[in-house]
């Protein structure tokens, strides 16, 4: 009990990674099976951005975003997927985090230089989820469940480049 | 546009709070994923997987599956799959965890999530310039490789889950991790 109520270390997990990870396999079958898609965040990015620019614009005219601007699944997924997280770091008493600890130890501690590259990492990798035709939930663990060869290839090509420029920024560059 | 369902939030809710609980939001996990120095994150994928392809095959062999296969088009899936890595490694987050990352009041979180919203909202604008030379050349459209190889999908399936289940099984939780974070905390406690 004492443990529990102790602050938490906001980066660490509460549940092994067995279990999350069969609750996220089992979470992918009930979804192709009872609600007819799959789960996935990208889309969502793009559509989002579309609905504000046509607050201003024709945006919603255009041929790749017409009749697709409204309300869908994945905004339904989504809100559920925000108040899922946001009531499982409430109840486990998840502190806020303003820097995350690896990125202050290796960077240090100034807030706006790791907003901006937490900005620019968004802005390059929705860019390339869009054009793969998804994200990690949505192409990868959706599309290999399917047995999908496109996500086989999405896999390899995202750990390959994620490792490299990982290593490079945390292990190569500062060795 | 398909109708909406009410057990897709209930499916958002329970997915968001396990990829909280699982840390699977974490920079720090994200990061040391990428650096394999600490795999637990790669386990995760890795059961999700073996337990997705054998519940999604044995759905789709009784005939209730609703099977959506990403088309391949080697060009844009390839080159997007490596825009992704370097902004992944940049970010720390993915697209999905990153809003997780939000909802647990991570407060860089927030700033790869608008910079997500730019990215694919530029990726909706160039589309037309974009199609002709990423998406309509060598493009091979929805395969599966069952097919590909001649087989049954739910051989595939038991043999790729049996892979996946080993190695997950097999693999440390940690290789070669100074426990940088650990130490210095403790320090500050002694102090």
């Amino acid at each position: 009990m004492r443990a529990w109520l102790q602050a938490r270390d906001p980066e660490e997990p509460i549940i092994p990674w067995w279990l999350a990870g069969t609750i996220i396999g089992l979470l992918l079958t009930i979804s192709l099976t009872f609600a007819g898609h799959h789960l996935g965040a990208a889309s969502e990015y793009e559509y989002t951005g579309g609905r504000i620019l046509s607050l201003f614009s024709e945006a919603e005219k255009l041929p790749r975003w017409q009749g697709k601007l409204g309300v869908w699944w994945e905004t339904i997924l989504l809100l559920g997927v925000f108040v899922g997280a946001a009531l499982a770091a409430w109840l486990t008493r998840k502190p806020s985090l303003e820097i995350p600890t690896l990125w202050r130890e290796h960077f240090g501690a100034d807030r706006w230089k790791r907003y901006a590259v937490a900005f620019l990492g968004g802005f390059i990798m929705l860019f390339g989820a869009r054009l793969a035709g998804g994200c990690t939930s949505g192409h990868m663990i959706s599309g290999i469940s399917q047995l999908a060869l496109s996500s086989f290839v999405f896999a390899i090509t995202i750990f390959v480049t994620g490792i490299l420029v990982a290593k490079w920024l945390y292990d190569w560059r500062t060795a | 546009m398909m109708e909406l369902k009410p057990i897709t939030f209930l499916i958002g809710l329970v997915f968001g709070a396990t990829l909280s609980l699982g840390g699977a939001s974490s920079h720090r996990m994200i990061i040391n994923a990428l650096r394999l120095k600490d795999l637990r994150l790669m386990k995760i994928i890795m059961t999700a997987l073996a337990v997705g392809v054998l519940g999604v095959s044995l759905v789709d062999a009784a005939g209730m599956a609703h099977l959506k296969i990403k088309p391949l088009y080697l060009l844009g899936v390839a080159f997007g799959g490596v825009l992704f890595g370097i902004g992944f490694a940049l970010a720390g987050y993915c697209p999905g965890t990153c809003i997780v990352a939000t909802a647990e009041r991570k407060k860089d979180a927030v700033f790869t999530l608008l910079g997500g919203v730019l990215g694919a909202t530029t990726f909706g604008l160039l589309y037309p310039i974009i199609e002709p030379v990423f998406i309509k050349p060598i493009n091979f459209g929805e395969v599966r490789v069952p097919d590909l190889l001649g087989v049954p999908p739910l051989a595939v399936a038991v043999l790729l889950a049996a892979v996946l289940l080993t190695a997950a099984w097999l693999l440390p939780d940690r290789i070669n991790e100074r426990k940088e974070t650990t130490a210095t905390q403790s320090q500050t406690k002694a102090a």
